[in-house]
């Protein structure tokens, strides 16, 4: 088949050419949509985000305020007052509730034949509890003997025997120290946990 | 040639097209991209806001709750001065005095001597009154007594213990006893 054209302007392919077009326009309409739904959004969020770090601000603001009037009314004085009254209260307490017949029971149940118990006297510091004991033993070796004894049950800790006195008696007379901590027996003291004074306990034996 | 004689023939819709992409261009440029940075910068001044209200209300918490504290401690302390310490010297000396010798006497231990003192402390609001007690029984009356004493009511706190042996041949003790109870001192100073 033979073709010709004789026109002085030769055609083109339109239909391209306007599928282009029309893609193109597409295109742009895509993208003003975009931008216009980007400035709405984000306009919006910025409103948003403005309110909320007023609304922040002014809310911080008054929390410091309010924190600020509390602290006014607490006169550093005042505080260090009551702490101290509580702290001597809290002390009171722990000396009322110190269980002697407790302490006794423990005593009682180490204190070996050849040692008698002369003086008991506890403190309570900021470590917990001290205990300084009088023995009179007939021999250095039984006052030892007791002061294992009472590390072994678990609720005496670092006894020494801060000193020994020889009595003309032929007895010699110590002082020992140390820490003790109440309910942390190892076995369960004579007695029970709230024990009562044993009936016909040993006083020192001798 | 061909493209030209398009561009040429289509200029009344490529006009348009071509003014549409460059608006757009500028719009994103001048108006989008800035406005990103905007509210970039306004979370991040929004997050720290909210973190200066959390600081806010930690401080006003830890304020409230030490006044609280306070309030709470000085309630106590005085239901502490009221109701469980005698209510001043002369309700402590009897507490001492008569209380102690009753239990000493119902535990089979007689009384040989007593002293009584008062110590003020200046740091303190309370006063002391320490009380000296020489007793002298069987040891099995010394042990209840003790249990009587740290049973009771009474504010009283036994300080020291003391045991010594009585006359040879007697089965007596002589307890000395060291006994401690307190008062307000503003109601008696």
């Amino acid at each position: 088949m033979f073709r010709l054209n004789l026109s002085t302007r030769p055609f083109y392919n339109e239909r391209a050419v306007h599928l282009v077009l029309a893609l193109l326009a597409i295109v742009i309409v895509v993208v003003s949509v975009f931008n216009v739904r980007e400035v709405v959004r984000l306009s919006s969020r910025q409103t948003t985000l403005r309110a909320g770090i007023a609304a922040d601000d002014a809310k911080a603001a008054d929390l410091r305020q309010r924190a600020g009037t509390l602290r006014a009314q607490l006169r550093t004085e005042d505080l260090e007052r009551v702490l101290v009254a509580a702290h001597e209260a809290n002390q009171l307490i722990e000396r009322r509730t110190f269980s002697w017949t407790e302490l006794f029971n423990h005593l009682e149940a180490t204190l070996p034949a050849g040692v008698m118990l002369t003086a008991v006297s506890p403190q309570v510091d900021d470590d917990g509890m001290k205990v300084g004991l009088g023995v009179l033993g007939r021999k250095v070796e039984d006052v030892e003997d007791f002061i294992v004894r009472l590390e072994r049950t678990g609720v005496f800790s670092e006894m020494l025997s801060q000193s020994e006195t020889p009595e003309e008696s032929g007895l010699v007379r110590v002082r020992i120290q140390g820490r003790y901590h109440p309910g942390q027996a190892r076995q369960p003291a004579p007695g029970g946990p709230a024990p009562r004074p044993q009936a016909g306990a040993a006083r020192g034996r001798r | 040639m061909t493209l030209r004689r398009v561009v040429t023939d289509k200029r009344p819709i490529l006009l348009p097209l071509l003014l549409l992409a460059v608006a757009n261009l500028g719009a994103y440029l001048l108006g989008v991209a800035p406005l990103r940075v905007r509210v970039a910068t306004a979370e991040q001044r929004a997050q720290d806001a909210a973190n200066e209200v959390r600081v806010a209300a930690a401080q006003f918490e830890q304020a409230r709750a030490t006044v609280e504290g306070r309030s709470r401690a000085t309630e106590q302390l005085q239901r502490f001065y009221d109701t469980v310490l005698p209510p001043g010297q002369a309700a402590a000396r009897r507490l001492t005095y008569f209380g102690l010798a009753r239990l000493a006497s119902d535990a089979g231990l007689h009384v040989t001597r007593r002293t009584q003192s008062v110590e003020y402390d200046r740091d303190s609001t309370l006063a002391r009154l320490d009380m000296s007690m020489v007793l002298e029984g069987r040891y099995e009356n010394v042990r209840e007594f003790l249990y009587d004493v740290e049973t009771a009511s009474d504010f009283v706190v036994i300080t020291d213990v003391v045991l010594t042996r009585g006359q040879e041949e007697s089965e007596a003790l002589v307890l000395t006893l060291g006994l401690s109870t307190y008062f307000h001192a503003g109601r008696d100073r």
